[in-house]
């Protein structure tokens, strides 16, 4: 309907006598080669692939302390050891005896808790 | 829908098409170089699989072809500051038939003398071999508005070779 009230199909025939000229020719997309990394790259990561390698192979046990801890395992009371001490009225001297070994001696030379109260290793 | 397509058949759109599409962008653009540029921006999108074609491509292809030169006209005014050579000559659009000879520059002329939203309906529709209404969708018209500006460009036209008629 539009292209009826338009149209002048005289003119326009004389109009498509003139032909548009050629365009040049299609170009070809480039091909692009594919793109080659870097050799340095390739040697940077070998280079972090191996020192992490060694990092991970070289690392040793986990470090112990240096403080010498001695640990002696406290003496078993027995039931024979207490109704000896309680027959000879020593009962309480007994255990207070017993305790001394149980409990550990903070000032013990050597000993962990003597270590660790040493501030004077973290100041060194 | 759409079609992928291969070298050949991108390569036999353009044979079929490139003269119409040639015209239709040196229409907008004004300047030989770009208005091959434009083409060839177009066509290189399709070879490279950047775009598809519709089953009907002749629509999309003008449609394609415009919005690549309203492109390159908005970067060419953005650039308008800097110096710039001369716009490249403008070759002959058209080859005159036989015995018109003479009359290609006139042609010329005439569609250069025609406002540009009347001369892209001219082009859309003679050598395009567009409805009014396709024509109206490439420019994003209405049909009747692309009607009447086909209308004004034919009464100027036919007075400038209506004695050849």
């Amino acid at each position: 309907m539009t292209d009826d009230l338009a149209d002048d199909p005289a003119l326009e025939a004389f109009l498509r006598r003139f032909e548009p000229r050629r365009p040049p020719p299609l170009r070809a997309p480039a091909v692009r080669p594919p793109r080659a990394r870097p050799v340095a790259v390739w040697i940077a990561a070998a280079a972090v692939a191996v020192a992490v390698g060694a990092m991970l192979a070289v690392r040793g046990p986990p470090r112990t302390p240096s403080i010498a801890v001695q640990i002696h395992p406290p003496p078993r009371p027995t039931v024979g050891a207490l109704h000896a001490a309680l027959r000879a009225g020593s009962y309480e001297a007994a255990l207070d005896e017993m305790d001394a070994r149980l409990l550990p001696d903070p000032a013990r030379p050597g000993g962990a808790l003597a270590g660790l109260a040493d501030v004077r290793r973290d100041w060194r | 829908m759409s079609v992928p397509l291969d070298h050949g058949a991108v390569e036999r759109l353009y044979e079929e098409l490139g003269r119409a599409l040639l015209a239709y962008a040196r229409s907008i653009v004004h300047d030989d170089a770009e208005a091959e540029d434009a083409l060839q921006q177009v066509f290189m999108k399709l070879m490279t699989g950047r775009a598809v074609l519709p089953l009907e491509p002749r629509p999309y292809l003008f449609r394609a072809v415009r919005n690549t030169c309203l492109n390159q006209r908005r970067a060419l005014v953005r650039r308008a500051s800097a110096p710039g050579g001369p716009a490249s000559p403008s070759r002959a659009g058209f080859a005159a038939p036989n015995g018109l000879d003479g009359l290609a520059r006139d042609l010329e002329d005439a569609l250069g003398g025609l406002p540009q939203e009347q001369r892209e309906v001219v082009v859309l529709r003679v050598w395009g071999q567009m409805t009014l209404e396709e024509a109206a969708a490439v420019l994003g018209i209405p049909a009747n508005t692309a009607a009447s500006r086909y209308r004004y460009a034919l009464a100027k036209l036919r007075q400038r070779f209506g004695a050849h008629l």
